[in-house]
């Protein structure tokens, strides 16, 4: 898993946390203190930039089944004008208020490409494009997922250091208490 | 989440906590798709079985933001054909979270044989 071919660019961008072989070589000339709060440090712009990708998923998980109802829509339009019937429907014109249509001769869509843009489509073109994002935003998904996953094993990392260190510091004293309370009992 | 005492970490050992992580931030996304892919299924069902009790020869569909009134049999095809799709969807997540249990539980057995008491793996 670790070792899987990288998706993205993020590692380079974001400095994987380092794995301190032995605690103790790393400790030499340097205070817990010191130490703790570089990794809290860390750890907190790791945790930052998860929030941010786990947003972005979100935000992905949710844009696809909006595409799916798109693709749908045209996929029901091209089949019933391939059956050559005029389709009834509801549609729409306020949240409680519908209205009836009777639609038939569809030959093209329009659709909402953002930033104040739509364009009309002929039906399989529109299909084309929405299959297209369809797999893009799947792709993106994997990207996102990919990242997550990066940070998420920086996030362990750190967290696992912290906690080494503050073992280290613990038993460090207690050696330090015992070799000195033996010292002055002698 | 694991405060590894007694024993040094390796970094082989740092790995697996990691993947082990990994898997767990993963069977809680799989948790949440589950609920939400038989909840689908769930209304499926209740549709399929509403729309057997109409004698309505059409039957207003929702396809996008609209209504489609569609031929009694066409809804019940479309509903059947997105149950089993639903269906099929959440026989995958189960399967994946069988896997990622399974590797989940090996590398518990693996770091407790390690670290015994001194970590903790969350759930």
């Amino acid at each position: 898993m670790a070792e899987s071919e990288p998706l993205s660019n993020l590692p380079e961008l974001v400095p994987a946390a380092a794995f301190m072989d032995d605690v103790h070589t790393f400790m030499k000339g340097r205070t817990t203190e010191e130490v703790l709060t570089e990794l809290r440090t860390a750890h907190q712009k790791y945790k930052y930039i998860e929030a941010e990708l786990v947003q972005r998923k979100r935000r992905l998980a949710f844009k696809q089944p909006e595409i799916k109802k798109c693709l749908e829509a045209v996929n029901l339009l091209l089949q019933r004008s391939e059956e050559g019937e005029p389709t009834v429907l509801d549609f729409s014109l306020s949240d409680q208020v519908f209205a009836r249509a009777r639609v038939a001769d569809v030959t093209s869509v329009n659709l909402w490409l953002g930033a104040d843009v739509m364009l009309e489509y002929p039906l399989q073109d529109a299909r084309a494009l929405l299959e297209t994002q369809l797999a893009g935003c799947a792709r993106q998904l994997a990207v996102v997922q990919w990242e997550h996953e990066y940070i998420k094993d920086q996030l362990t990392t750190t967290e696992v250091s912290m906690a080494r260190v503050y073992n280290w510091d613990v038993q460090n004293r207690r050696q330090q208490a015992g070799t000195s309370g033996g010292g002055s009992g002698a | 989440m694991a405060a590894p005492q007694g024993a040094d970490v390796r970094l082989e050992d740092q790995q697996k906590i990691n993947t082990f992580s990994r898997l767990n931030t993963r069977l809680h996304e799989l948790e949440a798709q589950l609920t939400a892919k038989k909840a689908d299924a769930e209304d499926l069902e209740e549709a399929g079985n509403e729309v057997m009790l109409l004698d309505d020869e059409t039957v207003p569909y929702v396809v996008g933001e609209c209504l489609v009134h569609l031929p009694r049999e066409e809804v019940e095809e479309r509903l059947q054909t997105a149950l089993d799709e639903a269906q099929a969807g959440i026989k995958e997540v189960e399967g994946e979270m069988r896997r990622v249990k399974a590797q989940m539980g090996e590398l518990k057995t693996l770091l407790y044989a390690r670290f015994g008491s001194s970590i903790n793996l969350e759930e």
